[in-house]
């Protein structure tokens, strides 16, 4: 198992590892100037793995995703520190048109409402053939029978039937089905999907989750799952990333991490969401809400609502410490003593 | 199971339908069709489905926001009946609402103190402004909001605060019975549980009857008494929560519980289809059933008794056997964690 958090100078030129992140800060612009919404982290996914990142609204989980495609400057953020390598390629200064070929072919990107991403004028097979011609220079029939062989692929019924509808016309599943066969039409080392099922019922979700495990296999493309949701992380990622405003506080092997979580922010969300397998488990509810961009809290940022918390906690960073088996947590009172 | 009879019915909806659409709009959708369900005094109901299934518009037809085609609502035995505005007002005295998202939900343009006494003008419980805002301070009180809240507007206040303060609106004409819609699956994670533990305490203290719809099945199991399943416009299975999990009858049922993601359990892969369309006759469910026979195309199923007559399922061919007990033993770890979590954050009462 690889471990998750560690200086990735020399891992950046192991081309088995799709994306690596170090040190990654993000700033965005605010009323009184730029503020730091992530905040220098760290982590790597190898080909074939899905790494699930995990955080509330606002933690920065979205930006992080969008800064490994390049979208960052759609929202007026920018990368203020820290290096992004995309198979083995630094892009961290890579403007919109060294991005262009990227896109698609080496990272893609899957989102929460395909009606957003998909143009609704179009026929679905449409848009996934185009771009098989512009990356792949395909011509334009064997364009299209790729593309119906692609949605043939992530489980759509009727595929060439289905390929000549617009977006409006297939159900939200089916759409998502859509979203991500477009994604990996053209073969990227790297999918991001932030959070591909929030938007699905819950049948359809277990649905789609199952294609995107089945996919990683079958295309040996790495993901990064993005989510606010544990259990539904829990059943996709090789190993979870929890973020809390801009940091990561914990990481490690997902089996690990959720069965004995170390960070008490991870402990408090686990508590927040009730599990069917598991009844009789207290509902806790952490106090609080997250801290705003403007007025992150000095030293650790979930020192204010931390039970645990002590004078220390409030100065300085706490440092993500090994606890073996490439579990981390950024906590000073971790590894929890059993008691 | 006590001896007691069960308490009387506080809300009680007979044979509801409501129709959207037909004509220009495009072919009728029967949103709700034909459902009866009870909500007695002090009782937590949970209403699930997914999406389309028409929980929402059932709750709305519940409290009068709008109207049926078909059926009536009871409160308390009859005090609350008929289509007058009046009776529609008293109704919603009774029965208030709690919305999903309360950005949309409360009045961007009101202070809080004009939003929370509204209601009690509208219904005669206030004489004066001043009256008013002492109530609205109490309220806001009771949910765990500060005072200086009063003269601020919606948009300053976070997604948990502001869900609060609808909660404070709910309660301001003193309701006996809330009915919540997804109330906290706008919130963040971590917030949930707040509102969630709120509701459970303002239920207890004033012995309110809720009807809680919702989507999260693993959030109704810890809070609901009884669960009444929706499919396409019906109800498939009600029963206790407690049967209703342990031993699911409704093919519909047993396929939800068994897509909710589950930590520490691989996914279970789905026996159900995706076909969108319902059937003309008989069993809504029947395109996508892994049970269906040529009965459940022709003879729409009645919600009947099982072997406890007070879990009822709509199905030709109910299921029987009940779902594996979660072993639970890899989550021993997890929820002591979480418990010593909870036991330190009531020692530092950050509360």
């Amino acid at each position: 198992m690889r471990t998750l958090v560690k200086p990735s100078s020399k891992l950046a030129k192991n081309t088995s590892v799709a994306v690596s992140v170090d040190g990654l800060s993000i700033d965005v612009p605010g009323p009184t100037g730029f503020r730091r919404v992530v905040d220098a982290i760290s982590f790597e996914i190898p080909k074939g793995r899905v790494l699930g990142l995990v955080g509330e609204s606002g933690s920065g989980k979205s930006l992080t995703g969008m800064a490994l495609n390049g979208l960052l400057p759609m929202s007026g953020a920018r990368i203020s520190g820290g290096r992004v390598h995309l198979s083995g390629r630094d892009v961290t200064a890579y403007r919109d048109r060294d991005w262009r070929p990227l896109r698609g072919q080496v990272v893609s990107m899957v989102f929460q409402d395909p009606l957003m991403s998909l143009n609704p004028v179009h026929r679905v097979g449409r848009q996934i053939a185009e771009a098989l011609r512009v990356h792949k220079g395909l011509g334009r029939t064997a364009a299209w029978d790729g593309a119906v062989a692609m949605l043939d692929a992530v489980g759509v019924p009727e595929a060439a039937a289905r390929a000549r509808f617009f977006p409006h016309q297939l159900s939200g599943g089916m759409r998502q089905r859509v979203g991500i066969a477009m994604a990996l039409a053209c073969g990227p080392d790297l999918l991001i999907a932030d959070e591909p099922t929030t938007a699905l019922d819950v049948t359809i979700q277990a649905q789609i989750l199952e294609l995107i495990d089945r996919m990683r296999r079958e295309t040996g493309a790495a993901v990064l799952f993005i989510s606010h949701d544990l259990s539904v992380v829990s059943q996709v990622a090789d190993e979870v990333a929890v973020i809390y405003a801009g940091r990561i506080v914990e990481s490690g092997p997902t089996a690990t991490v959720f069965a004995a979580p170390e960070h008490p922010y991870t402990i408090g969300l686990l508590g927040s969401m009730p599990d069917l397998s598991l009844p009789d488990a207290p509902l806790v509810a952490i106090p609080g809400a997250v801290p705003h961009a403007d007025a992150m809290p000095d030293g650790c940022r979930f020192a204010p609502r931390c039970p645990y918390a002590t004078k220390e906690c409030r100065v300085g960073r706490p440092l993500m410490r090994n606890l073996g088996g490439g579990h981390a947590a950024a906590c000073l009172y971790v590894p929890v003593s059993p008691s | 199971m006590t001896a007691a009879a069960p308490p009387p019915p506080l809300l009680e909806a007979r044979g509801l339908c409501k129709t959207f659409g037909g004509g220009l709009s495009g072919p009728a959708v029967r949103a709700v069709d034909d459902v009866t369900l009870i909500v007695r005094r002090g009782e937590t109901v949970a209403l699930v489905g997914e999406s389309g299934s028409g929980k929402s518009t059932f709750g709305r037809l519940l409290n009068g926001l709008i109207v049926p085609d078909a059926g009536e609502v009871r409160f308390d035995d009859g005090a609350a009946r008929g289509r007058t505005q009046a009776a529609r007002r008293a109704l919603s005295r009774k029965v208030q609402m709690v919305f999903q998202d309360p950005m949309a939900s409360l009045n961007p343009r009101h202070r809080i103190a004009e939003t929370l006494s509204r209601p009690l003008f509208l219904h005669g419980l206030a004489d004066s402004r001043a009256q008013a805002r002492d109530r609205a301070a109490e309220l806001l009180e009771e949910v765990g909001i500060a005072q200086d809240a009063l003269d601020r507007f919606p948009h300053e206040f976070s997604g948990g605060q502001r869900q609060r303060i609808g909660i404070a609106r709910a309660l301001s004409v003193g309701p006996e019975c809330l009915i919540c819609d997804e109330p906290v699956s706008a919130l963040d994670v971590s917030v949930q549980a707040q509102i969630v533990g709120l509701l459970e305490t303002l239920k207890s203290r004033h012995g309110l009857a809720q009807l809680f719809i919702a989507h999260d099945l693993a959030l109704v199991r810890k809070i609901a008494d009884r669960v009444a399943v929706m499919y396409r416009g019906r109800i498939v299975e009600e029963g206790p929560a407690a049967a209703l999990f342990a031993a699911p009858a409704h093919p519909y049922t047993r396929a939800l519980l068994d897509a909710v993601p589950r930590i520490g359990c691989p996914a279970r892969p789905l026996p159900i289809g995706t076909t969108a369309q319902g059937a003309e006759t008989g069993c809504n469910f029947a395109p996508r059933c892994p049970r269906a026979t040529g009965i459940c195309c022709t003879q729409r199923p009645r919600l009947e008794g099982l072997t406890q007559p007070t879990h009822l399922a709509a199905c030709h061919h109910p299921l029987s056997d009940p779902v594996a007990a979660p072993d639970g033993a890899e989550g021993q770890e997890r929820v002591r964690r979480i418990a010593a979590f909870g036991a330190a954050l009531a020692q530092k009462k950050l509360h």
